[in-house]
């Protein structure tokens, strides 16, 4: 199947073809650490490569495009979130049969988790999360992830060091009930 | 000193990949987002689908289009207005006089031929057409009050990204009010819904409808943010 072509791009920006080709490996690992379960990420991969069709327009050139992507990949993630703790509220016959308790997410995940880290990342508040991985993971510079994410530099820089807090805290907290030496 | 090293190098050698199936899948359901137009007539995908296969499928489309819109036009019934009456407990004399004719052609609801259980004395001409006026307002003001709290509910659903719920209530809304006051915010919503529920054809050509029904909405500006450009 041929991947769809870009609205209307300027001569200096990629085409929608080859983002999708270059980046779908990178939104598709980026989604499952932002906290989609691995039975969503094909269809969270899509309405993320949906919406920077929508907007490709919108991008500078200029600027680099990983962090731009990626801001897709959190609303989607957020949005995500959302409504799957909305969907235990809802009425009529068409809900998936999914453990309808607050956390069956968070144990989704926690199921799905192939190492320590993996486990504790998944621990973070997802909005603290994103700054992390942004930044410890894909190795972008704070103001590009305040900048990707909307957010006040300071909030970034705040949100940063919450996140490197609470994901020390986990690792030492799981280490402990693993029985390990800290 | 935090220090988790380790564990970041963990991470970022952690990498998963979509499969071959997974990556064509989410391309084909790309192509049918965007649309028919949108997809690339140029090089074959990395994915071995190449270039005849999407101009086939496109040329079954249009042609299966075409048919399918002709048979409706032919086959299609006639529109038939639905009438909902309430009937009275009791058979009794109407209070209802000519001041408020029962027509077929419009809806009429329920209040205005509901008949109290006991039996009211004798009311004066002026008086009747007087209460079945006022009986009426009541009326559309109950129907306007449920217009909007459907519309809310519509709303809601969309505010929580449940485009499926905000298009499945939108219908019921304009099922059971199809000349609604409302129908503007309505239409727009369901745009809005469509666009984000990754339909953007269907989106872009209702928007095209709106345009061309309300030029002077004040919510032309989100639409057109919604879906892009319309054509």
């Amino acid at each position: 199947m041929s991947v769809p072509a870009a609205p209307a791009d300027g001569p200096e920006k990629p085409s929608f073809s080859a983002i999708f080709t270059r980046d779908l490996g990178y939104v598709w690992m980026s989604l499952r650490r932002l906290g989609v379960p691995n039975r969503d990420l094909e269809d969270l991969s899509h309405d993320v490569f949906f919406r920077v069709y929508q907007r490709l327009s919108d991008y500078d050139a200029a600027r680099p495009f990983r962090p731009w992507l990626f801001g897709f990949c959190f609303r989607v993630a957020s949005d995500y979130r959302r409504r799957f703790s909305n969907q235990r509220e809802l009425l009529g016959a068409e809900l998936e049969p999914i453990d309808p308790s607050p956390d069956a997410l968070d144990r989704l995940l926690q199921a799905e988790a192939t190492s320590l880290a993996q486990l504790v990342l998944q621990s973070l508040e997802l909005e603290r999360r994103a700054v992390f991985v942004m930044h410890e993971i894909d190795g972008c510079p704070i103001p590009e992830v305040a900048d990707a994410l909307g957010i006040p530099l300071n909030t970034a820089y705040s949100r940063l060091r919450l996140a490197r807090e609470q994901f020390a805290e986990g690792l030492r907290r799981e280490r402990v009930r693993r029985g390990e030496r800290c | 000193m935090l220090n988790f090293d380790e564990e970041l190098a963990q991470l970022r050698a952690d990498v998963a990949v979509p499969d071959e199936d997974a990556t064509r899948r989410i391309a084909a359901r790309l192509s049918r987002s965007i649309g028919a137009p949108a997809v690339a007539s140029g090089t074959p995908s990395p994915h071995g689908f190449p270039r005849f296969r999407s101009l086939q499928l496109v040329t079954s489309f249009v042609v299966g289009g075409i048919v399918g819109a002709g048979l409706y036009g032919a086959l299609r019934a006639p529109r038939v207005e639905r009438v909902y009456v309430q009937r009275p407990p009791a058979p009794s004399q109407p209070m209802v006089s000519s001041a408020a004719p029962f027509s077929s052609a419009a809806p009429v609801t329920s209040a205005v031929l509901a008949v109290p259980p006991l039996a009211p004395p004798p009311l004066s001409s002026a008086r009747s057409t007087a209460l079945a006026s006022a009986s009426a307002a009541g009326d559309r003001s109950a129907s306007l009050a449920e217009q909007q709290a459907l519309l809310d509910i519509a709303r809601a659903a969309f505010a929580r990204a449940d485009y499926s719920a905000t298009l499945r209530t939108l219908d019921s809304h304009s099922a059971r009010f199809p000349k609604s006051v409302l129908a503007e915010e309505r239409e727009a919503l369901q745009i809005k819904a469509l666009a984000a529920s990754a339909r953007l054809p269907e989106a872009r050509s209702l928007a095209a409808r709106f345009q061309a029904r309300h030029p002077q909405s004040l919510l032309l500006p989100s639409i057109k943010d919604s879906v892009g450009a319309i054509p």
